[in-house]
């Protein structure tokens, strides 16, 4: 019978989040068990914008593997450091609309020529809103996009990148992806990231504040809701953690596969600075 | 009292469209008089109601049964059919979305228009359906500022919607065309440029109605296998315009989503040439509040035909220039779309 791995929950989390992560130990009782000490742990590091060194501070200290929970925007020059770390330290990330489970009920069957994404936010949230759905058109899309052209206000901004080739007859070219955002005056926590792959097969994915992530794949012989995701997001993060050293549990030595939370997000950010120098 | 309309173009949005459309409204219009380019195609449609049917434009015009034309015919003959009406007599003219397809025509016809008092309505079905009207409504009464539009339209064949409205004779089916050559810049922009004037072209009174004045074209490029993007900024507004043509798929998706400092509304049409009622709207409040108006069982389609009856009754008033600004507009956009994907594809 495997061990259970260790799982240290940083004091510096939001109180919040780190009840939440608690919980999520209890809700794993075979595979985990709480620790204070990062050495030889699963540690749970805040998502406070200096999170990069955060990260690389747990594993100096000893971490097995770090996860990140709600990683704030940061420029993508920060998170250089972690590319390297990455390849040989499991590093999840811990996204509010960007749960690894829903990414994977997403993708859709087939490459699309147009995919789009539509942020409404406070101001105070558009920058994590907009990496987000850079995030999203690049799983709607199959790969990496390039931005193209870009203009923003203090209301909004618009943007257009190129995307990977459609694979759909007539299409075999540069897909293209578009995103818009809507900045709602006020201090408000609500938030709406909804994107769209449109091909002879649609996907629709929808995040609404306090609600369950919803996704729609409709190939024109119905639409199919997936089922909703009830493990909390704060549980799957440790499992991934987990199952990534599980799975591997040696060092990059070894040519290991570790999760992509970290390219992921260093593409979603380059992007997103790059319409804000825009 | 029944006016006559004589119908110029027997292609699939007349048999599919008009003419069904027409018959909702028997008390009011009846169809005597439908003309072809040289198909043979009216011929079938008019015995469809006893109409005469004709090739060309000449017979049509000189019939002395037709109060009212019906231009339904390919957008760069509208303006000449406009004019030829006009001079005929006509009581009222309906076109079909552009008037024109330049700004020297959309002002002949206007002025021409004017001049001899011929009503004209255009038959922007999107700008008729009364949930534009209600979002309209919701928008200046809710008091935030518009601050980013987007269109997206994502249309899979419209046979199967033929299908359910009409029949079609077997040498009734719209034949295929060719296949764009999107890899050369000047075919690619006035392919987006037709594009924006024959499909784009149903939301764009009602951007206008948001955004009245075009600044510039952030972006613009085709989208495969027929379709566009295009990003422009308008009075301060924002604007994304998508449209695609799919070979299958999912029933059409029409949406235009109008983002404020306040809310979201979303205005989802009906697939075209069916009678499914008025478009939905949606609101979504800043408070996580979502409001969903009750849809109206009439559609745009015979609501621009109704605004015509009202403007033949004189209970409404033709408003020519709201017309000519939104053939500027179209235009003005379409043209602008069109440079910018010449010129990112030359970059």
């Amino acid at each position: 019978m495997t061990d259970a791995a260790l799982v240290a929950v940083s004091s510096a989390l939001p109180a919040a989040a780190r009840a939440e992560y608690q919980a999520a130990v209890a809700q794993l009782p075979l595979s985990v068990r709480a620790n204070d000490a990062p050495e030889g742990a699963v540690v749970v590091v805040p998502g406070a914008p200096d999170w990069p060194a955060a990260v690389v501070a747990a594993v100096a200290a000893g971490a097995r593997a770090v996860v990140v929970a709600d990683p704030a925007p940061v420029a993508a020059r920060e998170l250089d450091a972690l590319i390297e770390l990455s390849r040989g330290i499991p590093v999840v990330l811990d996204r509010e609309r960007h749960r690894a489970d829903v990414v994977a009920d997403a993708v859709p069957s087939v490459t699309a020529p147009l995919c789009t994404a539509r942020v409404t936010a406070s101001a105070a949230q558009l920058d994590e809103m907009v990496r987000d759905a850079v995030g999203w058109l690049r799983v709607l899309s199959g790969g990496a996009l390039a931005l193209r052209a870009a203009t923003a206000t203090d209301a909004g901004l618009i943007a257009l990148f190129d995307a990977p080739d459609a694979d759909m007859p007539g299409a075999d070219a540069p897909g293209a992806a578009t995103l818009i955002a809507t900045v709602l005056a006020g201090a408000t926590d609500e938030a709406r990231l909804a994107a769209l792959s449109i091909a002879p097969a649609r996907t629709e994915v929808v995040f609404e504040t306090g609600r369950a992530a919803r996704v729609v794949h409709d190939d024109g012989t119905g639409a199919m809701t997936v089922p909703t995701r009830f493990e909390s997001r704060r549980r799957l993060a440790l499992r991934r953690a987990l199952e990534s050293l599980l799975a591997h549990p040696g060092s990059a030595d070894r040519g290991v596969a570790r999760p992509t939370d970290v390219a992921d997000i260093v593409h979603d950010a380059r992007l997103a600075d790059a319409i804000r120098e825009v | 009292m029944t006016a006559g309309v004589g119908v110029i173009g027997a292609g699939p949005g007349v048999g599919a469209l008009h003419l069904p459309t027409i018959a909702h409204l028997a008390d009011r219009f009846a169809v005597v008089h439908v003309a072809d380019s040289g198909s043979g195609r009216a011929e079938g449609l008019a015995r469809r109601t006893g109409a005469r049917s004709s090739t060309g434009i000449d017979t049509l015009l000189a019939d002395p049964a037709v109060d009212v034309v019906a231009v339904c015919s390919p957008p760069e003959r509208h303006a000449e059919q406009i004019l030829a009406a006009v001079a005929a007599g006509k009581r009222a003219v309906l076109c079909e979305k552009p008037i024109a397809t330049t700004h020297d025509e959309a002002e002949a016809v206007i002025e021409a228009c004017r001049r001899a008092g011929t009503a004209l309505v255009v038959g922007t079905n999107h700008h008729f359906d009364t949930a534009w009207a209600r979002a309209k409504h919701h928008l200046v009464a809710n008091g935030g500022r518009v601050q980013t539009v987007a269109v997206t339209v994502a249309l899979p064949p419209n046979g199967r919607y033929h299908d359910v409205v009409t029949e079609f004779a077997p040498y009734g089916r719209p034949q295929g065309r060719p296949a764009p050559d999107w890899n050369d810049p000047e075919f690619a922009s006035a392919v987006v440029r037709q594009l924006v004037l024959g499909l784009g072209i149903h939301d764009l009174p009602a951007l206008r109605d948001l955004a009245p004045r075009l600044e510039r074209v952030v972006f613009a490029r085709p989208v495969l296998p027929i379709g566009y993007v295009i990003g422009l900024v308008a009075s301060g507004v924002l604007v994304q315009l998508h449209a695609v043509m799919l070979p299958g798929g999912p029933d059409a998706l029409w949406r235009m989503t109008v983002g404020t400092s306040a809310d979201e509304l979303e205005v989802d049409f009906p697939p075209t040439f069916v009678h499914a009622g008025s478009a939905g709207v949606r609101v979504r409040a800043g408070d996580g509040r979502v409001v969903e108006y009750p849809r109206e069982s009439e559609d745009g389609y015979v609501a621009e035909w109704r605004a015509l009856a009202a403007v033949l009754d004189g209970a409404e008033p033709v408003e020519y220039d709201e017309i000519l600004a939104d053939a500027h507009y179209a235009i003005d956009i379409a043209e602008a779309a069109a440079d910018a994907v010449r010129e990112g594809m030359r970059a």
